[in-house]
């Protein structure tokens, strides 16, 4: 063997990014094409925000804000459909909001997947019974952001004077009951950053007490762990491995489950990229070529 | 059967999401295009519903009763203020709405942060049962956090420095950092590879993406690559019959 023979540590080393790319390319398009019916597990957290919400007294208000925008949805949609899906399931009222701009427009694609393609106002009524104004009401974009909840949590009239089709909040039976954050008893946020669930927190839980359970996007959960054990989040549900968990338990399977296959396969192929790198790096080193 | 103007709307989607991921290739003229007009048209739709809140919501609300229109009129005084950022001249006017901004922003946060983001945290860890006799696990985990805790504020007091045996705090401290960093990386990687699957399923057409996508994902991936293949081609063999027509010189 050589002096200058090149290691296939070496060659690995320096693989051309185009091929890990169109692996990766590969393992994700396989599973979504042809499935492989993996098993997903149910955690605890996700059972806990099941619970909790199958367990709200009838009559019970929900607020549900979709904090996060278009580039979002690839993790968060199936957490907005499913969470939409369970509380139109159960008699509570729901009022939906928004307090990133896109995230009014993203609830408008749930509602009309919801109301199967309809007019979200009659298409829920359909499927699910639920009245527009009576016991459900789409308030779309609060602005403000951190302002916005507490001026939401303040005089919720004053902060949406409109819902997202124009038509006045005073029109609306349900809103005659619900002023304040402390008409509201849970607040489901699905939030992708700032402003999110630290603001509910501050603005929201800290002075109503609201229950919160926050969906959001996995890179974001480590720094919402404290405040979960702190008690200030009932649960928190991270990325779309969560959403495909809810949606087992709604028995709704979407996106997020059609998901779970490729998450695995290409979280395989990295952990795979992991081990390659690490036994290079160190044969490297035994070789005395690293230091 | 979609509407034509749906269908165009997934073919620009299909076009510009291979256009970005044509980037994995290399940087070429579609990734730039992609980038440029994703940039324009999200600080549009931004704006758009902005100026719509503005006027479908706002100014009916408090335009409409005499005793709040004057606070509607400060508020777009203000609001236009801050387009004095683009003068030299009267950049100073620009302060005064960034400054209740700021002001009023910070004042909503700071009264909070203290309760909820430190001492609420700091009294639900003193709060941790470190002996739970049905669970063992759990006092294990509580154990843990609280040890982890103390030995990682150890680790960034610079005022006094460990000797000996004792830089095993240091030791343990920087472990636990590290197995901290790794769970957030992890949590990273599922993001990332979230985002890539579901740009994957749109591509694919699954429910509820629109259909019309899958075909259209064969037709613009054969033309970006065809085009970006193509053009690496026909550089190398300029550059080949270059060299070729070009003498040595010796």
């Amino acid at each position: 063997m050589g002096e200058n023979e090149v290691t296939i540590w070496e060659k690995l080393e320096n693989v051309d990014r185009r091929i890990i790319y169109l692996l990766l390319w590969i393992v994700v398009l396989a599973p979504l094409i042809s499935p492989l019916n993996l098993p997903v597990s149910i955690s605890e957290e996700t059972k806990i925000a099941y619970q909790y919400i199958e367990n709200l007294p009838p009559g019970s208000v929900v607020v549900v804000s979709l904090d996060h925008s278009f580039a979002g949805m690839p993790e968060l949609y199936p957490h907005d459909v499913a969470f939409l899906h369970h509380l139109f399931s159960k008699p509570v009222k729901i009022v939906i909001i928004a307090i990133w701009q896109e995230g009014s427009l993203v609830a408008d694609v749930a509602l009309k997947e919801l109301a199967g393609g309809e007019d979200p106002r009659t298409g829920i009524e359909k499927i699910y019974g639920k009245k527009y104004g009576e016991d459900w009401v789409f308030l779309g974009w609060v602005p403000g952001g951190e302002t916005g909840m507490r001026v939401l949590g303040q005089d919720m009239h004053t902060a949406v004077p409109a819902d997202f089709w124009g038509t006045p909040i005073t029109e609306f039976p349900m809103m005659a009951d619900i002023k304040t954050g402390e008409d509201v008893d849970l607040l489901v946020t699905i939030e992708s950053g700032t402003p999110g669930a630290p603001e509910w927190i501050r603005q929201w839980w800290s002075v109503y007490r609201t229950p919160i359970i926050c969906a959001i996007v996995a890179v974001g959960a480590p720094e919402l762990v404290p405040a979960r054990q702190a008690g200030q989040l009932v649960a928190l549900l991270p990325g779309v491995r969560a959403a495909a968990e809810y949606e087992q338990l709604i028995k709704r399977p979407g996106l997020g489950t059609s998901q779970a296959d490729a998450l695995s396969t290409s979280h395989i192929l990295v952990i795979i990229f992991v081990i390659i790198g690490n036994i290079g790096y160190f044969s490297l080193k035994a070789k005395g070529v690293r230091k | 059967m979609a509407e034509p103007i749906e269908v165009l709307g997934t073919a620009v989607a299909v076009l510009f999401t291979l256009a970005v991921y044509s980037f994995t290739y290399r940087e070429n003229p579609w990734s730039r295009l992609a980038e440029h007009v994703f940039v324009g048209s999200a600080v549009g739709v931004q704006i758009a519903i902005d100026f719509d809140w503005l006027v479908n919501k706002a100014y009916p609300e408090w335009v409409g009763d005499p005793a709040k229109a004057p606070f509607f009129w400060i508020a777009i005084l203000f609001g236009l203020l801050y387009y004095f950022y683009f003068t030299k001249r009267y950049f100073w006017l620009y302060r005064f709405p960034l400054a209740v901004s700021v002001g009023t922003g910070l004042g909503l946060a700071v009264s909070r942060v203290v309760k909820t983001e430190f001492v609420d945290q700091i009294r639900a860890t003193a709060g941790l049962a470190w002996y739970m006799p049905d669970d063992p696990l759990g006092s294990f985990n509580n154990f843990l956090v609280v040890i982890s805790l103390a030995t990682v504020l150890i680790y960034f007091i610079y005022s006094y420095e460990l000797k000996g045996s004792s830089r095993l705090v240091l030791t343990y401290a920087r472990w636990i950092m590290m197995a901290g960093f790794g769970a957030a990386y992890g949590y990273t990687v599922m993001t990332r590879m979230s985002l890539f699957i579901g740009r994957c399923q749109f591509l694919l057409g699954i429910p509820p993406n629109p259909p019309e996508a899958k075909p259209l994902f064969a037709v613009f991936a054969i033309i970006i690559l065809a085009s970006l293949l193509g053009y690496d081609y026909y550089k190398k063999m300029k550059t080949t019959a270059e060299a070729t027509a070009t003498p040595t010189s010796s």
